[in-house]
């Protein structure tokens, strides 16, 4: 089997109408991963940036996966919340970027959209946030993604490094 | 501060050992230079190597025992120092050998030790003593130290609260690593956590090893105390000696008194008892056996099947992203792709080989409108070549995709075609490319665009590079009109698998030694075949690497190269 | 004495570097601390895991900046790449009424590939979410703080915190790594195959 570490962080956010940002995100793999050591999702802190429009999370990964096949790559999904001063949370996009295969240090940026409503829905969330969220946010939502109407939101950046363990003992090159 | 450290590096050393610290030794050995002759050379031989059971007494007895040399008898000393051994100092056996001198419990256990001494026939040492962690020096020293030449350089707060610290330290308590998930974050800290938590708090202990580099005779004044070595031990193991060991660099230097060239030369080495070979092969096999097992116990879990490709075939594995469109005339933009494989590929049967993207509504970016999809596939497809002896190149997979604009009525308008060819190098490739649409002359047309929707469309999409109809030997887009739109940024990780690449770096060292010899003017055709594959793949892959980005979305163009244009 | 040398299946990892220069827009005077967090196959085998620079300040030749210049010098040795080392830097300095208070935490992996590096990490500080506490906090010189610096390193229990970002630690990195290679990891393209298209007659050796 081989072997892939995922190591890096969730540097931040930008481009979003709010800056009071958090994250949620989570690793998917196929069944012929197995994640040996790591937390495979997690959230990160809210953070209030003092000056610009970029939000801060500094959130580490470090992930360890054993794989006995390419199907599945680990992808990552991201949602982008807000938080509002009462404490209460909006969902502000969503975002899903493969892991790169290639070793090295990779700073990626991922874009995010979130799903667009009726024009009342939009209205509303115009003045009192809110709005539709996906009922079930998986990657593997990807294949019928058709049915869905969205807007562009902000963009998310990654830092991200791969390790690659004995991928070229099975004549794979990345 | 007159005193200065001449030696070749006065700078301190830092040691980590996992042994107890209470092994550690040093023999320091002092002697006085001359006092009236001219100043030694640097070089100056260092001392002979004394034998290991050498202690202290031995060499003090034989300094004692020739008075009526030259040099006044205690002109040189040997000492070994064990971690936190106090040696007092004849000013120190002056002071506490009177009871009523005795204020603390350290001075009264002090006393004891004195008068315990005393009895035992007089210490052994003269001029090298110790300060020890728990000597009030210690805590002077440390707040005192100067950095700069400054005559008036107060101590910032930053040293006093370490200095603080340091005195605090036995009673400081490990932090629980239950507590500290239930209590992150502490909302409003004490004068006390700041205190700690503001500076380094790993506890260090500290000796001085000094010299009393009094005249023959004045031994205790303490303005001749010098400080020869300073030790430093924290809690994580790490030792700090300053000076460092005398090992090969020449003896340390200390020039007392400029008029009277009052010097003193020392050294400073590890005496600590040494390992036994036994012993440290002991070490060394236990830690082996640690190591290889840590790697079975890895290796276990990790397993070691793997899936593999049948000789003879290449697998190629795409993961991509449909990333963003940007610089549509339209809004609600989403993107329908397929892949067509050319001869001598195939799929496995589950693969999805076209996808279309959520439909989604733009926001301005730098001027410009962008989309953002966001949107995962995977590509899986293998090559095999059966024949060998066949005169065309390996084609490769092209990916072909249009953008689509949602009106209103929820109906579509072309906004772009385009295509791409999947690299044919491993690794990282983001593609920004840019697209194009038929259009009909006139303004009728184009209102009718605006108005009703719908537009001019391409029957077969493949016609975006070569129609897979086309048989004829000129392509030609004679007589039909096309409107620059806007590009589609696509990120895709590629990797290949094949039995072949298990040999790889042998075999292709051969392979291109082979090409080079052969040069241009071979005359077996599928030998040129293959050289011009390998310039063509050259040429892309190099392609390819031009256009990876620095910043890693724009400024990212790769250009679909029509060949057959005419 | 000192715990060095590899065995099977250790590799070794040098980082030296400095910690270059902050930059926190409106404050002044500060000195920052660093240490180490790493996973348990991990072990420090030479150089120091910790440390706390100068004070300092900003001038007329560097309005914004504030240099520190203070070196990074460690070395580990591990038998997997998991729990890769983390810096974890603290920012402190004098609040307008001169009680010291913390200006930042923040914290970033020691990079794998070999050579140098620079990393610039944004500083952040947990606040209170009620104003009330907030304005106290200010008056008191109080500040909320992280009860262990490390706890930014990790990323288990973040949700509840509430931060804010307020400066940047601007790093510098030069890692020298020994044996990685050798126990098959591939940490930078260049260790793999150089790409190349396959040619068909390499195929077909099978």
């Amino acid at each position: 089997m081989a072997e892939l570490h995922v190591i890096g962080q969730l540097v931040g956010a930008s481009g979003f109408p709010q800056r009071r940002l958090f994250c949620k995100w989570g690793l998917h793999a196929g069944s012929a991963w197995k994640l040996l050591e790591g937390l495979r999702e997690g959230q990160t802190q809210v953070d209030d940036p003092q000056a610009g429009d970029m939000a801060y999370w500094c959130h580490p990964i470090d992930v360890h996966y054993a794989t006995k096949g390419l199907q599945g790559w680990p992808k990552l999904h991201l949602e982008v919340w807000h938080q509002d001063s009462l404490g209460r949370s909006e969902l502000l996009g969503y975002g899903f970027c493969h892991v790169p295969s290639t070793p090295g240090c990779h700073a990626l940026t991922c874009v995010t959209w979130r799903p667009r409503g009726t024009w009342g829905e939009r209205l509303s969330r115009f003045w009192l946030g809110g709005g539709p969220q996906l009922l079930a946010p998986d990657p593997a939502y990807a294949a019928d993604r058709f049915r869905l109407r969205t807007e562009a939101a902000g963009t998310v950046r990654l830092q991200l490094g791969l390790i690659l363990r004995h991928f070229e003992r099975y004549g794979v090159q990345c | 501060m007159a005193e200065r450290l001449w030696g070749a590096e006065a700078g301190g050393a830092v040691y980590r050992s996992r042994d107890p610290v209470r092994n550690l030794r040093l023999r320091v050995r002092i002697q006085r230079v001359t006092a009236a002759g001219p100043l030694p050379a640097q070089a100056s031989p260092p001392p002979p190597p004394l034998s290991a059971p050498r202690g202290p007494e031995l060499l003090a007895l034989a300094a004692r025992a020739s008075p009526d040399a030259r040099r006044p008898p205690d002109e040189e000393e040997e000492a070994e120092v064990g971690w936190q051994e106090k040696l007092f100092s004849q000013f120190e056996v002056d002071l506490y050998q009177n009871e009523s001198a005795c204020q603390t419990h350290l001075d009264r256990q002090y006393h004891k030790e004195i008068l315990k001494l005393e009895k035992a026939g007089g210490r052994k040492n003269y001029r090298i003593f110790t300060y020890i962690d728990h000597d009030q020096f210690t805590n002077l020293e440390e707040h005192c130290q100067k950095v700069t030449d400054s005559d008036h350089e107060v101590p910032s707060y930053l040293a006093e609260r370490m200095a603080n610290v340091r005195r605090r330290r036995q009673d400081r308590k490990p932090i629980e690593a239950n507590s500290l998930k239930s209590k992150i974050i502490t909302w409003e800290p004490s004068e006390e956590f700041i205190k700690n938590n503001h500076v380094i708090n790993t506890p260090v202990q500290t000796m001085y090893i000094m010299g009393d580099l009094g005249p023959y005779g004045k031994l205790g004044q303490r303005e001749y105390e010098r400080v020869l070595c300073t030790i430093k031990v924290d809690g994580n193991g790490v030792i700090t000696v300053k000076p460092d060991f005398t090992g090969t660099k020449g003896a340390y230097w200390i020039e007392l008194d400029r008029q009277k060239r009052d010097l003193w030369k020392y050294t400073i080495e590890n005496a600590s008892i040494q390992v036994q070979q036994e012993e440290e092969e002991r070490e060394q096999r236990v830690f082996r056996d640690l190591y290889s097992r840590h790697k079975e116990y890895l290796s276990g879990l990790v397993g070691s099947e793997f899936e593999m490709t049948l000789p003879g075939t290449l697998r190629l594995f795409v993961n991509g992203e449909v990333v963003s469109a940007q610089g549509y005339e339209y809004d609600n933009l989403y993107v329908h792709f397929f892949l067509e494989l050319p001869d001598h590929w195939s799929s496995p049967a589950f693969q999805q080989l076209s996808g279309v993207t959520q439909t989604c509504a733009t926001k301005t970016e730098d001027w410009d409108n962008v989309a953002y999809f966001c949107y995962p596939f995977t590509l899986e497809m293998f090559f095999s070549q059966e024949n060998e002896s066949e005169d065309c190149l390996p084609q490769w997979p092209v990916l072909y995709f249009e953008v689509l604009s949602l009106d209103f009525w929820q109906r579509y308008r072309v906004e772009g075609y385009g295509s791409l060819v999947l690299p044919a190098s491993p690794g990282l490739h983001i593609l920004t490319i840019p697209t194009w649409r038929p259009v009909e002359l006139g303004t009728v047309a184009e209102l009718r665009r605006f108005f009703i929707g719908g537009s001019p469309e391409l029957e077969d999409m493949t016609y975006v590079r070569i129609p897979a109809t086309f048989k004829g030997e000129r392509l030609s887009r004679f007589g039909f009109h096309t409107e620059t739109t806007g590009s589609v940024t696509f990120r895709l990780y590629c990797l290949q698998q094949s039995k072949a690449f298990l040999e790889t770096s042998a075999s292709r060292h051969r392979m291109q030694s082979v090409l080079d010899r052969l040069g241009g003017f071979s005359q077996q055709s599928s030998v040129y075949n293959v050289l011009e594959a390998f310039q063509k793949a050259r040429c892309r892959m190099q392609e390819a690497r031009e256009s990876l980005p620095q910043d890693l979305i724009s400024s990212s163009f790769y250009t679909v190269h029509q060949t057959q244009e005419p | 004495m000192t715990a060095g040398g590899g065995g099977p299946g250790v590799f070794l990892v040098a980082v030296n570097g400095q910690i270059e220069s902050g930059e926190f827009p409106g404050f002044d005077d500060l000195y920052c601390k660093f240490c180490f967090v790493y996973g348990q196959d991990w072990v420090p085998t030479a150089g120091l895991e910790e440390g706390i620079s100068q004070i300092t300040s900003k001038s007329d030749v560097s309005p914004t900046t504030l240099i520190w210049n203070f070196p990074i010098e460690i070395t580990f040795k591990s038998t997997n790449p998991s729990g890769w080392p983390q810096i974890v830097i603290s920012v402190y300095g004098p609040d307008f009424f001169g009680n010291d208070v913390v200006r930042g935490y923040g914290a970033v992996h020691v990079p794998f590939t070999p050579g140098r590096h620079k990393r610039t990490i944004a500083m952040f500080v947990p606040e209170s979410t009620s104003r009330l506490q907030k304005f106290t906090s200010w008056f008191t010189g109080r500040r909320p703080e992280f009860t262990d610096p490390k706890v930014v390193a990790q990323g288990e229990g973040r949700e509840v915190t509430r931060v804010r970002s307020q400066g940047f630690v601007t790093i510098s990195f030069n890692v020298v790594t020994k044996d990685i290679k050798k126990l098959g990891y591939d940490v930078s393209p260049t260790d793999m195959q150089t790409p190349c298209m396959p040619i068909t007659e390499g195929i077909h050796k099978y």
